[in-house]
């Protein structure tokens, strides 16, 4: 019966470092001294325990960049060539050596070890992945992988970049291996919010982090670093134990820095003489040969001969060290862990283990055997603690690493920063183009393949390491703009059309890790009909307007929304109120829309007639089949709908979500009247009803979280979207308010306080001062048309500006069609859905700097944003974009590629479902 | 192949980014586009300004200046030291009218610093450990339709394929 269990970790990893081109690539031998002094001797070690029928279980992470290179036919290649040459070394070695009692033993057990690794290599036909999975199918190992390149994902900016390398680590990690890995090792146990939701995505359960990283967070862990926390998303983090890691990394205190241990910086490479060894060595440059004689001995210079069975007797001592000092942690932990054993997880670098320290193996080797044989320490892995204990303590993590200072320093400091203006860019650009090219096939798609691997090649965390550290500084440097270089190239060419096919050829081969990589995983739109396959077929949309009933936003919304469930493969059927000369049942881009019957909606009072168009709903929903089991789901939107939806919801037990488009509490900026707080009472019940709830910003899921205490695991944002086949702009028909000239701008909405039109007459005076030809034009109806009209009058501006009233859809393209600027200085705003049909059809934007609106743009990239009611800053933004055309001209540009390729009705319809998903599978779990 | 490692010096983009380094220390790079830039140096002078979000619910674009540099020429980016831990931030870039008005060109997303390590454990309060859906999921046997997703496998399908654990108990 143990009392602790422990997790020791290895994480293998290499830069990805493959160059054809050059025979003897220096960098290439990074490679070749980890296989020949860490990679093998520790598979030797395993296997020949694993053969034994030693019972140990160890973690080993192995990058996807180390294991292209291990699976890459010319690495393997070279590695024979080079493992030859150290052959030849050896045999040089033990002839030079002849006659010496201390030096010709080593050198002839060095001999015999290169020999041996040789062996080994060409036992596996040079592919060590498949002793790795051996050792994982015979039970001893748990294999796991990390980010494609190792990118350090805190300091790449967007999601999409981040699931690009979680993505491609594990494909390549399921080619190899036939699975996905249960856990994930982050690079630099780099991590930031949201990192686990897409760790999640792949079905990975766990991941690590540094001590700090459990230590600090929210609620603090009750279990220390001794237990695993999980995130909101379900996956697990484990923190690495600082003791076990001070007893191995420590450099004055730590084992590897015994006296006794092999002394790594007294290499014949260095110390003799270079006739001799040139032909071993690349180039006839001086590097590590591994053939080394001396012992650590202490500070000074002066060396012993390294003694291997003294030195081997040192690490079985030092392991029966590390295993006392576990199982008086397991003492201590036990006091404050009445439930369940402590687990002490101790992740390192394998490259330690036979490298670094050449006594590594031996150590961890004594380890396993002496946990095995023993009673109080147990051998697990991540996996298997999840196993045993699967619930565990919720808490939100915070950002960390385990790099020097403990966060981003070593990877962002002025050795490095300059890679992120770059690195940034690229990846911003990699998303554009996934989302505006889907469907690019041939020389483009290989094109935009390429282009994903050299981002991720240039996104290694190795290059602005090494840059801090100052070693091959120049090597990491070229690398990095290298790799950005040849993304640059690459997508001039797919925007211009214009592919170099014999350049491509030349980059497909030179950098050519993941084969089969798919540019798409980049985008931000990762549309997948099969999701809803045999878990989602119907779904009934609730909502009290619908076209041709038109009053708000919320009557479009449910119709684009429903056209384009239906297009995603969804039954939708949308339940309604009457509309003049509309048939009561339509069957119209495969949405079944159902009209309550006006027959059954007799009052004249609006609650009362409310009241009666939901039980009309509750009529229809019955006709159609609710009570057979015929719908998956219900979708209202905002409070109207309240009584139907609950009614529904509770008599069929389904899953209820619920689109809260706006409050009566935002509109009127406060509850008044007993009417605005009973509706606010009907939402708060509606919220709460809910398994989820959808806002169309993150301004609105705030205003209802603070509302109704509906917390973040209920509410999902995703915006609004826009239908651009609408907004087809015919310029000929364009409606100006200045014919002949410029400064046209235009003001689209709902003439009511809260669009804030007063703020823009305000500002309008000051317009003219600068731009004496400007004119505005004012679309849209409301009851304060009239103060507006006065207002107008009163600044004196109202021969500049033409009230124009209601408009429809072809009106409102006419108009914008004519604009130099349009302008919504709304004061209350969930979103502002007009914000994007000028973003559409490209006319250049100020917008309010409130609620969604704010949400839709960036200041200075896509427009210009103002703080709601300064009149005179909106002035100053607009005279500047209709004065200077050609960054109007950029915003207008960036802006209508934005709503392009974020506010696709497809991918809000996806995300939906996704949501829609989300609810059937909680309310069927918790069932 | 591209021999020359050249990277642009600019994009001719209008960009900014802020990035953290640590609990007091963030990092700001920033572009502007040509016509921008005309804009800025036209009508006052480059400023570059740090803010604090005061509260959860704060809006950006309405917080008073932690911090002013008046910005030297064909400075493009910046690091602000001292800044506080466990606090959100946010820079804009822009120009400085005579009258003293501050009229911002560029915005940064807005970054939140950690909070000073915490590298001591405390005996703290027992917690309730509630049920996790997802957590759940991986302990239970999985659904045979949702075991055509090749991605989704069981820690307890994991153990089950390891002859190791046979005779596990706890």
């Amino acid at each position: 019966m143990p009392r602790g269990y422990l997790s020791l970790v290895l994480h293998a990893h290499l830069p990805y470092v493959r160059d054809p081109e050059n025979e003897d690539a220096l960098e290439e031998r990074w490679l070749f001294e980890a296989i020949t002094t860490c990679y093998i001797p520790l598979l030797n070690s395993m296997l020949t325990m694993s053969g034994e029928g030693v019972e140990f279980r160890l973690t080993i992470s192995l990058s996807p960049p180390l294991l292209s290179m291990l699976t890459d036919n010319l690495l393997q290649q070279r590695y024979l060539a080079y493992i030859d040459k150290m052959i030849g070394l050896g045999k040089k070695e033990c002839h030079r050596n002849s006659g010496d009692p201390i030096f010709l033993p080593l050198a002839e057990l060095y001999l015999r070890r290169a020999e041996g690794v040789r062996d080994f290599f060409l036992q596996y036909q040079g592919d060590l992945t498949l002793p790795f999975k051996k050792l994982m199918l015979e039970g001893r190992v748990e294999l796991i992988t990390t980010c494609a390149t190792h990118g350090y994902l805190p300091l790449i900016k967007r999601p999409e970049a981040r699931r690009a390398q979680i993505h491609n680590g594990v494909e390549i990690f399921n080619n190899i291996f036939g699975k996905t890995p249960p856990g994930f090792w982050l690079p630099e146990c780099g991590y930031i919010q949201g990192v686990d939701e897409l760790l999640k995505e792949y079905g990975v359960a766990y991941f690590f982090v540094d001590t700090h990283g459990i230590l600090g967070a929210g609620p603090r862990p009750e279990y220390g670093i001794y237990a695993p926390l999980h995130c909101r998303s379900g996956v697990a983090a484990f923190g690495r134990d600082p003791e076990s890691s001070r007893q191995v990394w420590e450099r004055r205190i730590g084992y590897p820095g015994h006296p006794d241990y092999r002394e790594f910086y007294r290499d014949i490479g260095y110390d003799l003489d270079m006739d001799y060894l040139k032909p071993s060595l690349p180039g006839g440059i001086r590097v590590d040969t591994g053939f080394k004689y001396y012992r650590i001995t202490g500070d000074g210079a002066d060396k012993k001969p390294y003694a291997p069975r003294l030195a081997e007797t040192r690490a079985a001592e030092h392991a029966a060290h590390f295993l006392q000092a576990r199982l008086r942690q397991f003492e201590t932990a036990s006091v404050f862990m009445e439930d369940r054993l402590p687990l002490v997880v101790s992740p390192y670098d394998a490259e330690l283990f036979g490298h670094w320290w050449y006594e590594g193996p031996v150590w961890l080797e004594n380890l396993c055997r002496q946990s095995a044989s023993g009673e109080g320490m147990e051998m697990i892995t991540p996996g298997d603690y999840l196993g045993l204990y699967p619930e565990n303590q919720e808490a939100e993590l915070p950002m960390s690493s385990w790099g020097e200072e403990g966060y981003s320093f070593v990877w962002l400091n002025p050795e490095n920063d300059w890679i992120y203006r770059h690195q940034h860019r690229a990846e911003a650009k990699m998303t554009e183009l996934a989302d505006l090219y889907p469907g690019a096939t041939g020389p483009a798609e290989r094109a935009l393949n390429q282009a994903g691997r050299e981002l991720l090649l240039a996104q290694s965390s190795d290059w602005a390491f090494i840059l801090k550290q100052k070693t091959t500084v120049q090597y990491a440097a070229s690398r990095v703009k290298m790799h950005l270089a040849n993304f640059n190239k690459l997508v001039e060419q797919i925007e211009a059309l214009g592919i170099d096919e014999q350049q491509l050829i030349g980059l497909e081969r030179r950098n050519n890790i993941f084969p089969s990589i798919d540019y798409r995983v980049f985008g931000y739109n990762r549309v997948c009909p099969e999701i809803f396959r045999d878990k989602l077929k119907r779904v009934l949309l609730l909502s009290w307007e619908y076209p041709p009933r038109t009053v708000g936003g919320l009557s479009r919304h449910v119709y684009d929304l429903s056209g384009a469930l239906a297009s995603l493969g969804l039954e939708v059927h949308v339940l309604t109120c009457p509309a003049a000369e509309t048939p009561l049942y339509q069957f119209e881009r495969g949405v079944h829309v159902h009209r309550v019957n006006p027959d059954e909606l007799p009052a004249s009072e609006f609650l009362e007639w409310l009241q009666q168009l939901n039980a009309g709903m509750v009529g229809i929903a019955e006709e159609i089949g609710l009570g057979r089991g015929y719908f998956d789901l219900i979708h209202a939107h905002d409070w109207l709908v309240r009584d139907a939806a609950e009614t529904m919801a509770s008599g069929t037990d389904i899953p209820l979500v619920v689109t809260i488009h706006a409050t009566e509490y935002g509109r009127n900026r406060g509850l008044f009247s007993d009417l605005q707080k009973s509706i606010n009472s009907i939402e708060n019940s509606l919220v709460n009803r809910a398994d989820r709830v959808i806002c169309c910003s993150s301004y609105m899921a705030r205003e209802v979280s603070q509302l109704f205490g509906a917390g973040p695991d209920k509410i999902r944002v995703i915006a609004n979207g826009v239908n651009m086949e609408n907004l087809v702009i015919d310029r000929g028909q364009a409606i100006r308010c200045n014919p002949e000239g410029k400064g046209n701008i235009i003001f689209l909405g709902r003439l009511v306080p809260e669009k804030g039109l007063q703020i823009l007459l305000e500002a309008f005076p000051l317009i003219l001062r600068e731009i004496p030809e400007a004119c505005l034009l004012v679309a849209g109806r409301g009851p304060y048309e009239e103060e507006l009209k006065q207002k107008a009058r009163d600044l004196g501006i109202d021969h500049r500006v033409k009230f124009v009233g209601f408009v429809d859809d072809t009106g409102r393209n006419r108009i914008l069609a004519g604009a130099d600027l349009a302008v919504f200085p709304s004061i209350y705003e969930p979103f502002g859905i007009v914000a994007l049909e000028a973003m559409a059809a490209g006319v250049p934007m100020i917008v309010s700097d409130t609620g969604g609106l704010g949400e839709i743009i960036e200041h200075g990239v896509e427009g210009y944003k103002v703080p709601p009611g300064r009149a005179d800053l909106l002035a100053s933004f607009a005279c500047e974009l209709l004065i200077n055309e050609e960054l109007a001209r950029k915003f207008s540009l960036r802006a209508m590629k934005k709503v392009l390729t974020r506010y696709d009705w497809k991918h809000i319809a996806y995300e939906t479902g996704r949501v829609y998903l989300e609810a059937l599978a909680e309310h069927g779990a918790l069932r | 192949m591209v021999d020359k490692t050249y990277l642009p010096g600019s994009y001719n983009e209008d960009v900014m980014t802020l990035m953290v380094q640590g609990p007091d220390t963030v990092f700001v790079y920033w572009e502007l586009s040509d016509s921008h830039w005309a804009t800025v140096n036209k009508k006052g002078k480059a400023v570059l300004r740090l803010y604090r979000f005061s509260g959860r619910d704060a809006a950006a674009g309405q917080q008073s200046p932690v911090e002013e540099i008046q910005l030297p020429p064909f400075n493009t980016n910046w690091y602000f030291s001292g800044v506080g831990s466990d606090q959100d931030y946010y820079c804009e870039v822009g120009f400085l009218r005579n009258d003293g008005e501050f009229l911002p060109v560029l915005r940064s997303n807005p970054v939140h610093t950690p909070a000073l390590p915490v590298t001591r454990f405390e005996l703290a309060a027992k917690t309730k450990i509630t049920a996790n859906a997802f957590q759940k999921s991986f302990s239970k046997r999985q659904q045979p339709s949702l075991k055509k997703e090749a991605f989704v496998m069981t820690v307890k399908e994991v153990l089950s394929t390891m002859p190791f654990y046979a005779g596990i108990s706890i």
